[in-house]
């Protein structure tokens, strides 16, 4: 890209510089141009002066535009669309005659991201949107200094609107996680996955730490987005180590969040924690593929459902992760994906409907995968999920299966 | 459900195995290198076919991502953000084989009366700290920087090693190619110049620091300036690329490493 540049802008000149030597009466600025051809009849020196002015002109000219390819080079344009159709049971909104559940399906863009970023010695800058048929919104904007002291970049400052540094699933890129969506449990305990706040960074050979602050309510808590509606912020820690065929880390939360309104008064705060176990190993088990295992615990206290925070419930959930490639285009994943919503409590029917198991009850999720590269730039995913809610006797599982295929075009 | 699984069949494709060239892209300082290589592993192996270009490190490890090369040559480490990309879209950590040893050579012109340079100086001209060759026990004269593109392993290389991670001179020349700054300090009476110790032919090598980058000095550490020289594939290699590969770090092949002017790591 950069070669490519520098030809253009070195290329504009030029032809600026063969019309002045065609027509003499045209000025130009282009010191080559201003020069006449030496002719046969002088003297080598002469060819020689001339020849040495021309380059001397065209290395004054690169030196210029090398200098503007570089500052060019420092900022990267990214990007991807997820296109996609969904395939929704859902028999909690009713059957029909034949006693199947209902279906919700159609057409989406879950995902529509532009992200421009630049890297220079000391700053960085982040700002990436999410442009999908029901709006635009941010979603990062980011504002980095990287240590300029010892020339090995161990640590750096970010501060911003930006990914909270917890685990694997949470800071993963929905361009590349092999799931269309994350799981249960970090979508509840990490609604949005982003924060405004501050996030030192250390890294060293394969340890890496961050540290955070953050005002804790998140970029999708309803009523208090982009707000800090309390004078608590949440804390952020993580160390994981990166061997590359395994990576693993801890990581764990702590704050507070304030409930304005509360049945035993005016209001009150309510803890705010997350702790968090995590790996990743990456085998070469086959010839026709590599093969790889992720699994990620996580358990806390007050979590967001429905955009609207549990406040003070405990929950835990885990997810255990194998994906399979075959070859150099197809890959197959499946996914087990367990959450309960409140941990300590007995699964139990629904108290106004005993034939539906209580929202309080655990939640099993199978996931089974099938992706496709058509190119490095196209991938086409097919997912089916089967969510199996846990019952206590009288009440049955909803049927809640999706089904999805999705088209993602990534630049 | 059924109509589900119907659904699931239709858009899950095949791939064909076809036979195809082992592609090596990647490092220019390895072309040399690994064109040797692949022309005598071919004359031993004539059904096999190997397919070289250069393009840069940089260059070759996207294309190992991208998965429209088998073998990725590299004058330097995959970086952390190159990783994660592998294991993002291959599930893999890639695997890493040195195949031979270099020396980062600093140029200058055969008229140039000084034959060493403290790491130190060097840092200072390629941040362009220093400017004059005088500052240096040189002549009173301006330092023409060459450089290569920041695509090459080479560059990463000195950027990291020598400049601390710090950028370049905007005085520097990018030039496309270790044997590009070769001809350019041959040509520059008061050039500097950095590349592989095999372009180093017709031109003087600098000593960093009193040492001579020899393969003794390469071997133990002791020439500041020393590498490995790697081969990334995306997962264990087989068929032709274990062959070659296998060849490459053979007796023979590393005796090629050696005529080329690298150094072998055997």
């Amino acid at each position: 890209m950069k070669k490519l540049l520098a030809l253009c802008l070195l290329a504009a000149p030029s032809a600026f510089a063969q019309e002045g030597e065609a027509d003499a009466g045209v000025p130009s600025d282009v010191p080559v141009a201003a020069e006449t051809t030496p002719n046969t009849l002088q003297p080598d020196s002469e060819k020689i002066g001339f020849l040495q002015g021309k380059v001397e002109a065209l290395e004054e000219q690169f030196a210029t535009t090398d200098a503007v390819v570089n500052t060019l080079s420092k900022i990267k344009i990214s990007g991807y669309i997820q296109a996609r159709y969904t395939y929704a049971e859902n028999s909690f909104s009713g059957v029909d005659a034949s006693l199947a559940p209902l279906v919700k399906d159609g057409f989406s863009v879950r995902r529509g991201r532009a992200k421009i970023e630049y890297a220079g010695q000391v700053a960085r800058y982040m700002l990436q949107i999410d442009a999908t048929p029901t709006g635009v919104s941010l979603k990062d904007a980011e504002v980095g200094l990287t240590e300029p002291f010892t020339g090995k970049k161990y640590f750096s400052l970010t501060m911003g609107q930006m990914k909270w540094p917890f685990g694997y699933e949470v800071v993963q890129s929905s361009g590349e996680r092999e799931f269309p969506e994350r799981t249960r449990v970090v979508r509840a305990f990490f609604n949005g996955e982003r924060d405004l706040g501050a996030e030192l960074a250390f890294r060293s050979g394969p340890v890496r730490a961050w540290f955070g602050v953050f005002d804790g309510n998140g970029t999708a808590n309803r009523g208090f987005i982009g707000v800090d509606n309390d004078t608590e912020k949440d804390y952020f820690g993580r160390v994981a180590v990166d061997f590359k065929w395994i990576a693993f880390g801890v990581s764990g939360s702590g704050g507070l969040t304030y409930k304005p309104t509360d049945a035993s008064g005016p209001g009150r705060h309510y803890e705010r924690t997350r702790i968090g176990l995590d790996a990743q190993v990456y085998l070469d088990l086959f010839p026709f593929g590599s093969t790889a295992v992720k699994a990620e615990f996580i358990a806390g206290r007050t979590y967001q459902a429905g955009n609207v925070e549990v406040f003070g419930q405990s929950a835990l959930g885990w997810y255990g992760l194998l994906v399979q490639n075959i070859g150099d285009h197809e890959q197959l994943a499946f996914r087990y994906d367990f959450f309960d919503p409140a941990t300590g409590v007995r699964n139990a029917a629904d108290s106004k409907s005993p034939t539906k198991p209580s929202s309080r009850n655990q939640v099993h999720t199978f996931g089974l995968l099938a992706s496709h590269y058509f190119d490095e730039a196209l991938k086409m995913t097919v997912v089916y999920e089967l969510p199996i809610v846990a019952t206590s006797g009288t009440d049955i599982s909803p049927k809640q299966n999706v089904f999805t295929v999705q088209l993602q075009a990534k630049f | 459900m059924k109509r589900m699984l119907s659904m699931l069949l239709v858009v899950a494709p095949l791939t064909a195995a076809v036979a195809a060239p082992v592609t090596v892209k990647g490092s220019d300082t390895m072309v040399i290198l690994t064109q040797r290589w692949a022309e005598e592993f071919m004359k031993k192996n004539p059904t096999a076919k190997v397919q070289i270009t250069g393009g840069g490190s940089g260059t070759g490890i996207a294309a190992l991502i991208n998965g429209t090369t088998e073998i990725a040559t590299s004058s330097r480490p995959m970086k952390e953000g190159e990783m994660e990309k592998l294991r993002a879209r291959h599930n893999s950590a890639g695997t890493e084989i040195a195949v031979a040893k270099d020396g980062v050579t600093f140029y200058v012109n055969d008229s140039n009366p000084l034959k060493s340079l403290t790491m130190d100086q060097l840092k200072k001209i390629y941040l362009g700290e220093i400017t004059n060759w005088k500052a240096v026990g040189g002549p009173d004269k301006q330092i023409v920087v060459f450089s290569r593109e920041n695509s090459s392993g080479t560059y990463v290389f000195v950027k990291d090693n020598l400049l601390g991670g710090e950028d370049f001179t905007a005085q520097a020349q990018t030039l496309p190619g270790t044997a590009a700054v070769v001809n350019a300090v041959s040509k520059e009476k008061f050039g500097i110049g950095y590349g592989g110790a095999a372009y180093a032919k017709g031109i003087k090598e600098l000593l960093v620091n009193d040492v001579a980058p020899t393969l003794e000095n390469v071997k133990s550490g002791k020439y500041p300036l020393s590498r490995d020289l790697y081969f990334y594939l995306r997962k264990s290699a087989s068929g032709d690329a274990k062959a070659l590969i296998d060849f490459c770090l053979s007796p023979e092949g590393q005796a090629i490493v050696t005529k080329v002017g690298y150094f072998p790591v055997k």
